[in-house]
C-alpha cells in the first residue's frame, strides 16, 4: 500500500512536471492560426544607403509623382513608412539588426572595427562585417535549420558564409576568400600623390587603390604608328601583366597623345581607347594564396592628356569561386548574368579627385545596378529560393561621394557653391540611382505570387559632411596623445606608452591615466575618472570657427546599453557622436589641425539617427497578411523588422529580438 | 490495484520521455534515413548527386558531415586544396573596414588560431584544423567573448571509396578533439 502511495506522489510530481513543460512549449512554439495565410516565400531588397525620410528624400512622394513605378506599386501592394537606423549608423551595425531582430547590446556588432580588452589597441580584434562577430543567429540561420533555402548575394555580414545548404555570393569585406578591388593606373606625379595621401589606399594602408606610374621602354612584337614617343606602362592587375602603349595617331607636329593599347601579351591588341572609353571584359588570370584564378577586367580610360597624363580604371569581375559558396555558382552567374560589377567605386572613395571621375562614376554605377537587376531576374529563374536577400552598396557609395549630396541638400555648407541649374543635373542623377533600385524591385514584383513577401529597406541613410574632425589632433593639443614622424615616410607614428587618450574609428575614445601601450585592458582608479571627466568637458567646448558645437552625445562605456544600445566589452571608455555636418576623423598632422575640408560631401558613422532624419531608410512590405496602400504613421525601428517577417512567415521569434511586431500593418 | 500501479508506471514513464532536457544542439527534422559511421548514427538531411549532407547531435556533440562521392582521383587534390585555402583565408591578416590611419588590419591573436595537421592513411589522406568556434558553429572567433565550442574541421579522403569526407566537429570547451579524430577512418 506504501509503494502504491509512493507511486501515486511520483507520477503526480511527474505529471506537474510534464505539464509544466509542455506549457512552456506551448509558449514557445505559437501554433499558427488555421485561418491565416503565410507567406512561403521571402524577397527581401535592402540596397545600402538608401536615404528615405518625409522631407528631402521622400520617396514615397517621388513614386505617387510617378518616378519610381515599382515602388509605386510595392505600396499599394502593402504597407510602407520609414525605419530609424541604430547607431552607430553605419552598414555592420544596422545589417546585424535587420537579421537578427536585436540592437548591438545583444548582437554584438558595435563597429566596423571592433577592439576588446586582451589585445593592443592598434589592432582591432573583430571585424564588423564579418558573420562571425555575431553572437546570435541571423535569420537565415534560423529558417535554414527550419528548412527554408537561402540566397544572399552580396549581404554585409554573410561571409565567412553561415548556410549549409544555400548559396551565399560575395558578402562584403567579411575576411573570407578572394576578393579583388578595382584599381586605377595613374601617371606618377607628385601633386597628385600627396593629394591622395594614405586614402588612395583600400581601407587606407592595403592594396593600393590607386597606383602611380612611372612609363618604362618595352618593345612590342609589333608595329603601332605613333607620331609622338609612344609611352610604355606595364600594369599589374593581381599577378597579371596589362602592356599599355600610349600613343599620339595624329599626324600634325604636335604632341597630343590620343589613344591606349591595351595588350596581354603585346602582340595582339586587347582594346584601343580614346579618353572616356571603354573596353570590353578582358579574361585574365589572378593569383591568389598560390591560386590562379580566371577572370575578366574592363578597362575605363578615365582620362588622358595630350601631355601624356593618363588616368585608367581597371573594373574587375568581382565573382570567383574563393568567394561564393557553393563555388559552382561563380561560374553558373558568369554565364548566366556576365562578369559582376558589384557596386561602383571603393571605401575610401577613389572616383573623386578629377571632373572625369564622375562620369567613371555613373558609368561604373550604371554597370552594377544592370547587374544586379539581371543577377536577381538570374537567381529567381533558375535557383528559385524560399528566401531571397540582395544588397546593393552603390546607392551609399553615390550620396557619401564627392559629387552630389553637398549640392543637393539645403543643410550642407556647400549648398550654395551650384548654380539651380546645376543642382537640378544633380538631382536628376540621383533620382536616376533611386529609379534603378525601383527597376530591381520590379524584377521582384514580377516573381511575386499569393504567397510571396516583397520587402524594401535599408541599413542607413546619408547626412552631408563638411567638415572632417581630427579629434586625435584635439588632444595632441591638450599634451593627452604624443606621436613621432617618420622621417622616411612622412607618416606619424603614435606613441602609445605615454598617450592617454585616443580616438579610434568610429566613435570611440580610449583612456588610460598610465598610457595606452601593450594589450589594452580596461583602466579603473580616480585618476582615470578624473581623465576620463576632462576629456568630456574638451569635447563639450569644441567648436568649429563658426562657433559651432560639434559633440552631439557623449556616453560613459558602463552607460553604454542604456543610452546608445551598445554592448559594454566592445567599445571604447567613452563613445561619442557627431552633429551632422562634421565626421570624426583618426588622422594626426604635424600642424595640428582639428578642422579638415573633405573632399567627399557624404557621411553617416556617428551621426545619431533619432535626431537625424537624413540616416533614415524606407520600409515598404508587401505580401499575404499585409494591408494594402496603408502607411505607417510613426517611423518603425530598425529592430522591428525581423519579427515582423517572422510572424508573415508564421515562425516564432526567437527570444534574442527586441523589435515589436509591427502589428498595425498586419490585416 | 496492480493493474493501477501498472498504468501509472506507463504514464511516469511517458512523461519521463516528455520532460526530458531539451537537445543542445537543434531539432531533428528528418529521420528518414540513419547512416552509421565512426560510432555516430548520422541523420541524412539532403541528397544533391553525389553530395549527401548528414547531420549529428546530442547533448554534447555537433557534427556536421557533408559526403562528396565518386570523385575522379584527378580532381582530389585539387578539391581538398580549395577547401584548406579557404579556410586558411579566415585566419590570415586582412584589411579593416573603415580603416583610418591607426585602424588598419585585423590578424587572428595566434592563441585563437586554427592549428592545421595532416596525416596520410594507407587506405586515405585526413586533413584537418583543430579551431574555436563562435555561438552560431562558425569558425574564425578570434576573442574570448566570442568563443563558444572546441571543434575540427576535417577532411578525410577515401581512396577505396573515391569520397570525401568534409567534417565539421562542435564540442564543448572541455571535449578531446584528439578523440574524435582517432575515431575517424576509411
Amino acid at each position: 500500500m506504501k509503494l502504491f502511495k509512493y507511486l501515486i506522489i511520483f507520477s503526480l510530481i511527474l505529471l506537474i512536471l510534464g505539464c509544466s513543460k509542455q506549457e512552456q512549449i506551448e509558449q514557445e512554439e505559437l501554433p499558427l492560426e488555421l485561418d491565416k495565410v503565410y507567406a512561403e516565400k521571402v524577397y527581401w531588397f535592402i540596397p545600402d544607403g538608401m536615404r528615405a525620410e518625409p522631407d528631402l528624400f521622400n520617396i514615397f512622394r517621388w513614386a505617387e509623382e510617378g518616378k519610381l513605378p515599382n515602388i509605386k506599386r510595392l505600396m499599394d501592394m502593402g504597407s510602407y513608412g520609414f525605419t530609424i537606423p541604430t547607431f552607430p549608423s553605419h552598414t555592420p551595425t544596422n545589417f546585424a539588426s535587420l537579421f537578427t531582430g536585436a540592437y548591438p547590446e545583444v548582437h554584438g556588432v558595435a563597429d566596423g572595427p571592433m577592439r576588446v580588452e586582451g589585445n593592443p589597441l592598434a589592432r582591432p580584434s573583430i571585424g564588423g562585417f564579418s558573420s562571425v562577430a555575431k553572437k546570435v543567429p541571423p535569420i537565415w540561420t534560423i529558417l535554414e535549420e527550419q528548412g527554408m533555402d537561402f540566397v544572399l548575394l552580396s549581404v554585409p555580414g554573410s561571409t565567412p558564409p553561415e548556410l549549409r545548404n544555400g548559396i551565399t555570393i560575395r558578402g562584403r569585406w567579411g575576411g573570407w576568400g578572394a576578393d579583388f578591388h578595382s584599381i586605377i593606373y595613374e601617371k606618377k606625379s607628385t601633386e597628385q600623390r600627396k593629394k591622395l595621401a594614405k586614402g588612395s589606399r583600400l581601407f587606407f594602408l592595403g592594396k593600393e587603390l590607386t597606383q602611380f606610374i612611372e612609363p618604362t621602354r618595352t618593345q612590342w612584337n609589333i608595329n603601332i604608328e605613333s607620331f609622338s614617343k609612344p609611352l610604355d606602362l606595364e600594369l599589374d592587375i593581381y599577378g597579371s601583366i596589362v602592356y599599355t602603349k600610349i600613343i599620339d595617331t595624329t599626324n600634325d607636329k604636335q604632341t597630343n597623345y590620343d589613344k591606349a593599347i591595351f595588350s596581354k601579351d603585346k602582340e595582339n591588341k586587347e582594346a584601343l581607347l580614346g579618353e572616356g572609353e571603354w573596353s570590353n571584359w578582358i579574361p585574365v588570370n589572378f593569383k591568389w594564396s598560390k591560386k590562379d584564378i580566371g577572370s575578366f577586367i574592363k578597362i575605363n580610360m578615365i582620362k588622358l592628356e595630350d601631355n601624356g597624363f593618363f588616368r585608367i580604371r581597371f573594373v574587375v569581375n568581382n565573382l570567383n569561386k574563393y568567394i561564393v559558396e557553393p563555388a559552382r555558382v561563380s561560374d553558373e552567374l558568369i554565364q548566366g548574368v556576365g562578369p559582376m560589377v558589384d557596386f561602383v567605386d571603393n571605401f575610401p572613395p577613389q572616383l573623386i579627385y578629377y571632373p572625369e571621375d564622375k562620369k567613371a562614376f555613373l558609368q561604373e554605377a550604371g554597370m552594377s545596378f544592370e547587374w544586379h537587376r539581371q543577377a536577381a531576374d538570374f537567381i529567381f529563374k533558375e535557383y528559385d529560393p524560399d528566401f531571397f536577400i540582395h544588397n546593393i552598396y552603390t546607392p551609399n557609395q553615390m550620396l557619401t561621394s564627392r559629387w552630389w549630396l553637398g549640392y543637393i541638400d539645403p543643410s550642407s555648407a556647400r549648398y550654395n557653391d551650384v548654380s539651380e541649374t546645376e543642382r537640378e543635373v544633380l538631382w536628376n542623377q540621383v533620382e536616376w540611382m533611386y529609379k534603378k533600385l525601383d527597376d530591381i524591385i520590379g524584377e521582384a514584383i514580377e516573381q511575386m505570387d499569393e504567397k510571396s513577401l516583397v520587402i524594401l529597406s535599408s541599413d542607413h541613410g546619408a547626412t552631408p559632411l563638411d567638415k572632417w574632425v581630427r579629434l586625435n589632433n584635439l588632444f595632441a593639443k591638450e599634451g593627452l596623445l604624443k606621436f613621432t614622424i617618420n622621417k622616411e615616410t612622412g607618416e606619424p607614428i603614435i606613441d602609445w606608452e605615454n598617450t592617454k587618450v585616443i580616438y579610434l574609428k568610429m566613435d570611440n575614445i580610449y583612456i588610460d591615466p598610465n598610457g595606452l601601450e601593450g594589450d589594452w585592458i580596461r583602466a579603473s582608479s580616480q585618476d582615470y575618472e578624473k581623465l576620463r571627466d576632462k576629456v568630456i568637458i574638451i569635447l563639450d567646448e569644441l567648436r568649429d570657427d563658426k562657433d559651432n558645437k560639434i559633440l552631439s552625445k557623449i556616453v560613459k562605456w558602463e552607460d553604454a546599453p542604456e543610452f546608445l544600445d551598445l554592448p559594454k566589452d566592445r567599445v571604447g571608455d567613452l563613445i561619442v557622436a557627431n552633429a551632422p555636418g562634421y565626421g570624426w576623423n583618426e588622422e594626426v598632422t604635424e600642424d595640428l589641425q582639428i578642422f579638415d575640408i573633405p573632399l567627399k560631401t557624404g557621411y553617416k558613422q556617428a551621426i545619431l539617427p533619432k535626431e537625424v532624419n537624413a540616416m533614415w531608410t524606407p520600409f515598404i512590405i508587401a505580401g499575404p497578411g499585409v494591408k494594402q496602400g496603408f502607411m505607417i504613421k510613426e517611423p518603425i525601428s530598425v529592430v522591428d523588422q525581423f519579427p515582423t517577417i517572422m510572424e508573415l512567415l508564421g515562425k516564432n521569434i526567437p527570444k534574442h529580438v527586441q523589435g515589436r511586431v509591427i502589428d498595425e500593418i498586419l490585416e | 490495484m496492480k493493474w493501477s500501479i501498472y498504468i501509472l508506471i506507463i504514464i511516469s514513464i511517458f512523461l519521463i520521455g516528455c520532460t526530458k532536457d531539451k537537445i543542445v544542439f537543434g531539432e531533428i527534422k528528418n529521420t528518414n534515413t540513419i547512416i552509421s559511421l565512426w560510432d555516430y548514427p548520422f541523420i541524412l538531411t539532403q541528397s544533391e548527386g553525389n553530395i549527401q549532407f548528414l547531420n549529428y547531435f546530442d547533448d554534447n556533440e555537433k557534427i556536421e558531415l557533408i559526403m562528396i562521392m565518386d570523385i575522379k582521383k584527378e580532381y582530389v587534390n585539387e578539391i581538398i586544396s580549395d577547401k584548406i585555402t579557404m579556410f586558411n583565408s579566415l585566419y590570415q591578416e586582412h584589411e579593416v573596414s573603415y580603416s583610418g590611419q591607426y585602424t588598419r588590419y585585423i590578424e587572428c591573436p595566434d592563441k585563437f588560431k586554427a592549428k592545421y595537421y595532416e596525416r596520410v592513411t594507407k587506405d586515405g589522406k585526413l586533413n584537418y584544423f583543430a579551431y574555436y568556434s563562435n555561438s552560431n558553429y562558425q569558425a574564425g572567433a578570434c576573442s574570448e567573448d566570442l568563443i563558444n565550442f572546441k571543434s575540427a574541421y576535417v577532411l578525410l579522403y577515401c581512396d577505396i571509396k573515391n569520397t570525401i569526407f568534409e567534417i565539421k566537429y562542435y564540442g564543448d570547451l572541455n571535449s578531446n578533439i584528439n578523440k574524435f579524430i582517432s575515431k575517424l577512418n576509411c
